[in-house]
């Protein structure tokens, strides 16, 4: 194997892109089409004052267009640090009020203590489904639609755009994708986990198949799901949520419970 | 003996990057790494912007550690690598070469986990809060 030397003082981005894709041509990657507009550096003092605001982030932080930081691939990657940001939130509001931000922080320490304490790997079930099915009835494989954003939803495609795109998805919208890969299309959390993996800039092995398996229930008391309205609620203002253009998601949660599960699966 | 940081995916900028003195600062692309763990374009990219905007320049290779670590004129550096926190990262570099010569630094870490182990968030919440 030839040893390669990256050269990485490009004029623009585009041409750093250009360049990437001849080196790495012999590797099994994704390719995409062009780079995230989230650019790759260390976020200045600013950038970090503006993107923190606990007491905005307690309030909205379900809400696609909520303030959330989106800092979570400087975060991944170690170009910010936990104590900056929390000193930063602390500085503006009490620890009351940013207590659900200073939880937000602490879910990766969690994750990455139960990863540490398991006698395995990563892509194993923990428990088993609630779901009233077993593994074995979960495919291996994701579907093709998914894969290229062509599900019979428009939401679910919106997101999957945002995945693929700019590989940073809001947290939420992760929750839909991972509930209706694994309970709408019953699909073994490891093939989305191993899809979110391929993507997102902030990939985090134990944050992201942990999460995958809190929605799948095989690390919770029962499965993750969502219905049509609580994607309005959430994403309306942003995100086509017309019941015609996303009908497997429309539905209460009794008649979804009843399409989705077996038997009395909790 | 000359020093050489190699820096980790998990940690780009970490402490030791500014706080020591280092010969020579890596990163490297491992194709054997890229075959296991699925990767797009877009993070690599990503990475690469963020390596060349650190204020120590970076030399940053796709090839195999063995290669780069162990190249003529490097036989004697001792390699640093701060301990990823990706138990699988980890578990691959564990089986490094052993013509590497390996520091493992310590990775920082922001709450130290509470002795017991934690199965729902809320109770490693509530046993960790006190830290911050």
């Amino acid at each position: 194997m030839p040893m390669t030397k990256l050269v990485l003082n490009h004029e623009d981005r585009a041409d750093l892109w250009t360049y990437l894709d001849l080196e790495f041509a012999e590797d099994h990657i994704d390719r995409g089409a062009e780079p995230s507009h989230i650019v790759g550096k260390i976020p200045t003092t600013e950038e970090l004052d503006h993107a923190i605001n606990p007491s905005e982030y307690g309030r909205t932080r379900n809400f696609y267009s909520g303030h959330v930081t989106r800092l979570s691939p400087f975060i991944r990657h170690g170009l910010t640090k936990k104590p900056t940001m929390v000193d930063i939130a602390l500085s503006k509001y009490a620890k009351s009020t940013s207590e659900k931000f200073l939880q937000e922080l602490a879910w990766g320490e969690f994750w990455a203590a139960v990863a540490e304490r398991m006698d395995g790997d990563l892509w194993c079930d923990l428990e088993p489904y609630k779901t009233g099915f077993e593994a074995d009835d979960y495919s291996d494989e994701m579907p093709q639609d998914i894969l290229d954003a062509c599900t019979p939803n428009a939401s679910i495609n919106h997101f999957i755009h945002d995945l693929v795109r700019s590989g940073y998805v809001h947290n939420h919208a992760r929750m839909y994708l991972a509930a209706y890969v694994v309970h709408f299309r019953r699909v073994k959390w490891q093939a989305g986990a191993h899809w979110f993996m391929t993507h997102l800039l902030d990939a985090d092995l134990a944050s992201n198949n942990l999460s995958w398996q809190w929605v799948a229930s095989t690390f919770s008391h029962k499965p993750y799901i969502f219905n049509l309205d609580n994607v309005r609620k959430y994403c309306g203002d942003t995100v086509n949520c017309e019941p015609m253009d996303n009908p497997e998601l429309d539905g209460s949660y009794e008649q979804l419970t009843n399409r989705l599960f077996r038997g009395t699966y909790e | 003996m000359s020093k050489t940081l190699w820096l980790q995916p998990d940690d780009l900028n970490p402490d030791v990057l500014a706080s020591e003195h280092w010969d020579e600062v890596v990163y490297l692309f491992d194709p054997e790494w890229l075959a296991k763990r699925p990767h797009s374009l877009k993070q690599i990219h990503f990475i690469c912007e963020a390596l060349a905007s650190l204020p120590i320049p970076v030399t940053v290779y796709r090839a195999n550690p063995l290669d780069v670590l162990t190249a003529e004129g490097q036989a004697a550096a001792q390699v640093s690598i701060v301990e990823p926190r990706d138990i699988e990262l980890r578990d691959h570099l564990s089986q490094l070469p052993s013509e590497i010569d390996v520091r493992w630094l310590p990775k920082t870490t922001w709450i130290h986990p509470p002795a017991q182990p934690f199965r729902r968030f809320f109770k490693f919440w509530n046993a960790v809060k006190k830290q911050i």
